[in-house]
C-alpha cells in the first residue's frame, strides 16, 4: 500500500471527512424520524465524494474525479430523492414505536466502534505497513457496516430497513476509497447501478407490504418462523 | 466458436424476457421461456464439449469461459428447461391475470439471465454484482404471488441476503487490499490476478477477507447458520421458482466461494479456509437433520433438503484433492435435478390435496400413479440412496474425506445422513401410505396436464442412470476443474 499523501493537512482533512461519515451513521441510529435517516445519507454521501476528489487529487488517480462527480450525483441526490418521493407516498412519518430508545441504540452503536478499531488495529499489528490513515478507513469501514446492522436490526420500518443497507455500501466506499483506491472503476459504476435497482426492489416489496397488511411496519411479518 | 454459444445463451434468454415483458399474452411467455430454454440447454451442453480445459477470457478480460463455469451453467440450463415446461401447467392454476403472468415469465427469464450471468465473471467484483442481482430478481418473484406470507419471505430474503452480501463485498475489498502490499495499487482485479497475488499476501489477512466471503456468500448458498431465510423463500415461492432457487441459484453462489477456496489454494492459511467450509458443510447437515426430521410444511421439508445438500457440496470442495472435488461437482448435477423433481412434486400434491402441511396430504400415489411414483423415487434418491446419482456423488465426497486432514467431518456426515434419510422418508412414508382423507377433501379432483409431470419423470431417469453409469468424458471433464480448482 503506498501512501495517498504523507501531507499532515491532507492527512488531517481526510481523517475528518472520514470520522464525519461514521458520526452521521449514527443519525439512523438516534432519530426515529425517517427522512432525517435520508438526509443523513445524502450528507453521508457527499462527505465520501469529497474524500473521492482529495484521493484523486493527492493520490493521482483522475479516475476517481469520475466516482466523486457519480457518488455526489446518484448517492447524494438520485438516492435520497426517490426514497422521499417513497416516504411521502407511503406517509410514514416516524417509527412509532422503536424497539430500542435512542441513547441506549447510541451506545451499542458506540461499542460497535470501538470494536471495529480494536479489529483494525490488530491487521495493523499484522501489517505494519498499514499507515494511520489505513487503519482509520478500515475502522470506518467495519464501524459503519456495524452501524447499519443495528439499524436493521432496531429499526421497525421498511424504509429504515433499506437505508440501513444503502448504509452499509456507503461505508463501505468510504474505506474503499482510503484502502484501494485503485480498485477498478468498472466496479464502482456497476455497483451505482445496483444501488437503483435494490431501491427499485425495495419500493415493489413495501408496496406489496403495504397493500397486503396496511402499513409498512415489518413487525407485522412474523408469520414464517426460519 | 465458443463465445457465439454464449452470445446465444445470453441473447435467447434475454429475448424471451422482451417477448414476455411485451407480448401481454401468458401463452407467449410460457413458449418464449421454454424455446429459450431448450436453446440454452443445447448451446450448453455444446459448451461442454468446447471449452478449452483452462478456459479462456474475453471481452477484454471481463468474462470467462471454463469448464467449471460451464458445469455450473449446465446445472442451470437443465433446471431452467425444466422449471419453463413444468411452469405451463402449474401458472395456469394460479389465479393470476393474464398481465400478471407475463410479467411472471418475463421475470422468470430474467432471473435465469442474472443466473447466467455469475458464472462467467471473470471480475470478483462483477461476480458480486452478479449474484446481487440474481437477489433482487428473485426477492420479487419470491414475493410475486403478493400473499402475506409471500411478502414475508421475499422481505426476509432480501434482508438477510443483501447483509451478507455485503460483508461478501467487504471481503473482495480485503482480497484486493491484500494485493496492493505486493504489487502496486493499481491491478487488474480478476480471478487469475488473485490467485497470483495470494501467495505472496499476507495470510492473516486473506484468511480474514476468505471468512468474509465464505459468510457472504455462504448466507446465500444457505449454510447453516446463515440459512435463515431459505426455508421461508423456497417454501413460500410459486414452485417453478422454488426450482430455480434451489437448483440453479445455490451453485451459482458455491460457485463464488469454490472460486476464492482455490485462490487460497497456494497460501499458508488454505487448510483452515477448507476447515472452515468444513465447518459450514456440517453445521448445515447438523440444521437440516434437526428440521427434517421434525418438519410439517412439505416444501420447507424440500429446502432443508437443499441446506442439507449444500453443506454435502461445501464439505466435498472442503476435503479438496480429484475426488472431493469430482463428487462435489456431480453432487451439484444430481441435486439439482433430483430437487427439481422433488419440488415439481411438491406443487402437484399442494394443489391437488389444497394443503401445503405433510399431514394434509395422503394417498398420493392412489390419485397419481405416475407421479407419484417418479415423485416417491426423487425421495429416496434425494435422501442419497442407491441406484441414484446422489449416491454416488456422496459415496465419492465421502472417500476424499475419509483420507483427508478433516475426517472427522466424514463420520458427522455419515451419521446426518442416515438420521436424514430416516427422517425424509418416513414423511414420504405418511403422505403415500397414511390412513385416506374425508371425502371432502377427496373431492378436490385436479388432473394434472402433462406438463406437470413429465419433467419429472426425464430429470428422475437422468438421475437413475447418473447413479448406475458415470461417463468417462464427464469424469474427464470433472476431472479438469479439479486440476484447475487446485492450482495443478
Amino acid at each position: 500500500m503506498t501512501p495517498i499523501s504523507n501531507h499532515p493537512v491532507v492527512v488531517a482533512v481526510l481523517s475528518l471527512l472520514l470520522i464525519a461519515t461514521l458520526i452521521l451513521g449514527f443519525v439512523m441510529l438516534g432519530s426515529h424520524w425517517i427522512r432525517n435517516h435520508v438526509y443523513a445519507f445524502a450528507l453521508q454521501s457527499w462527505l465520501i465524494a469529497c474524500v473521492s476528489v482529495l484521493v484523486a487529487v493527492f493520490g493521482h488517480y483522475p479516475l476517481l474525479f469520475a466516482v466523486a462527480g457519480l457518488t455526489a450525483a446518484v448517492r447524494g441526490v438520485l438516492i435520497p430523492y426517490l426514497v422521499v418521493r417513497i416516504i411521502d407516498r407511503s406517509g410514514v412519518g416516524r417509527e412509532s414505536d422503536p424497539v430500542l430508545r435512542s441513547g441506549s441504540a447510541m451506545v451499542v452503536g458506540a461499542l460497535a466502534v470501538i470494536f471495529a478499531y480494536i479489529v483494525a488495529a490488530q491487521i495493523q499489528r499484522q501489517l505494519p505497513h498499514l499507515l494511520p490513515l489505513g487503519v482509520l478507513g478500515l475502522t470506518v469501514m467495519l464501524a459503519t457496516s456495524m452501524i447499519s446492522f443495528l439499524t436493521l436490526s432496531l429499526r421497525t420500518e421498511a424504509l429504515s430497513n433499506l437505508l440501513g443497507l444503502l448504509l452499509i455500501e456507503n461505508g463501505i466506499l468510504a474505506g474503499e476509497q482510503i484502502l484501494v483506491p485503485g480498485m477498478p472503476f468498472l466496479l464502482e459504476i456497476v455497483i451505482l447501478f445496483d444501488l437503483l435497482v435494490i431501491i427499485a426492489t425495495f419500493a415493489v416489496l413495501a408496496r406489496s407490504l403495504h397493500g397486503s397488511v396496511g402499513s409498512t411496519d415489518i413487525r407485522k411479518l412474523g408469520k414464517l418462523i426460519g | 466458436m465458443i463465445w457465439i454459444l454464449l452470445t446465444v445463451v445470453l441473447g435467447v434468454t434475454a429475448l424471451a424476457a422482451a417477448v414476455s415483458f411485451a407480448i401481454q399474452r401468458p401463452a407467449a411467455g410460457e413458449v418464449a421461456n421454454i424455446v429459450a430454454a431448450t436453446v440454452d440447454l443445447a448451446a450448453v451442453v455444446w459448451l461442454l464439449g468446447t471449452v478449452p480445459a483452462r478456459g479462456e477470457t474475453g471481452l477484454h478480460n471481463l468474462v470467462v469461459l471454463d469448464p467449471f463455469a460451464v458445469w455450473v451453467m449446465t446445472c442451470l440450463a437443465i433446471v431452467y428447461l425444466s422449471s419453463a415446461v413444468y411452469a405451463r401447467g402449474y401458472m395456469r392454476r394460479r389465479d393470476l391475470s393474464p398481465r400478471r403472468l407475463s410479467a411472471f415469465y418475463g421475470l422468470f427469464a430474467v432471473f435465469a439471465l442474472t443466473m447466467f450471468l455469475a458464472p462467467i465473471q471473470n471480475n470478483p467484483g462483477l461476480y458480486w454484482i452478479a449474484i446481487d442481482l440474481t437477489t433482487l430478481v428473485s426477492a420479487v418473484l419470491i414475493g410475486f404471488e403478493r400473499r402475506h406470507r409471500a411478502i414475508e419471505a421475499a422481505w426476509k430474503y432480501l434482508v438477510i441476503v443483501s447483509v451478507g452480501l455485503s460483508l461478501a463485498l467487504m471481503g473482495t475489498v480485503l482480497f484486493y487490499f491484500a494485493g496492493t502490499f505486493s504489487r502496486r495499487n493499481v491491478y487488474p482485479m480478476t480471478w487469475q490476478s488473485f490467485s497470483d497475488i495470494a501467495p505472496h499476501a499476507d495470510p492473516a489477512l486473506l484468511l480474514i477477507a476468505f471468512l468474509l466471503i465464505l459468510v457472504g456468500y455462504g448466507t446465500k448458498v444457505g449454510l447453516a447458520p446463515m440459512h435463515t431465510w431459505l426455508p421461508d423463500a423456497h417454501s413460500e415461492g410459486a414452485t417453478p421458482v422454488s426450482a430455480m432457487l434451489s437448483g440453479a441459484l445455490l451453485n451459482c453462489a458455491m460457485l463464488g466461494i469454490v472460486r476464492y477456496l482455490a485462490v487460497m489454494h497456494t497460501t499458508a492459511v488454505y487448510p483452515e479456509a477448507a476447515t472452515a467450509l468444513a465447518i459450514a458443510g456440517v453445521a448445515s447437515l447438523a440444521v437440516a437433520a434437526l428440521f427434517i426430521t421434525r418438519q410439517k410444511g412439505l416444501k420447507r421439508l424440500a429446502a432443508y433438503s437443499s441446506i442439507e445438500h449444500m453443506g454435502i457440496i461445501a464439505l466435498g470442495f472442503a476435503f479438496g484433492g480429484p475426488l472431493g472435488i469430482l463428487g462435489a461437482l456431480y453432487q451439484m448435477v444430481n441435486h439439482s435435478m433430483t430437487k427439481s423433481v422433488v419440488f415439481f412434486g411438491a406443487g402437484n400434491a399442494i394443489d391437488a390435496f389444497a394443503s401445503k402441511n405433510i399431514s394434509g396430504i395422503r394417498r398420493v400415489a392412489d390419485r397419481f400413479p405416475m407421479m407419484g411414483g417418479v415423485w416417491m423415487a426423487s425421495a429416496i434418491a434425494i435422501t442419497g440412496a442407491p441406484p441414484f446419482g446422489l449416491f454416488a456423488s456422496e459415496l465419492t465426497i465421502a472417500r476424499a474425506g475419509i483420507v483427508g486432514s478433516n475426517a472427522w467431518a466424514v463420520a458427522v456426515m455419515a451419521v446426518m445422513l442416515v438420521i436424514i434419510f430416516i427422517g425424509f422418508l418416513n414423511h414420504f412414508r405418511r403422505m403415500f401410505f397414511g390412513p385416506r382423507h374425508s371425502e371432502r377433501v377427496e373431492q378436490n379432483r385436479l388432473r394434472l396436464p402433462m406438463s406437470s409431470v413429465a419433467p419429472m419423470a426425464v430429470l428422475s431417469a437422468a438421475v437413475l442412470v447418473l447413479g448406475i453409469w458415470w461417463p468417462h468424458p464427464l469424469w474427464i471433464y470433472l476431472s479438469h476443474i479439479a486440476t484447475a480448482l487446485r492450482g495443478a
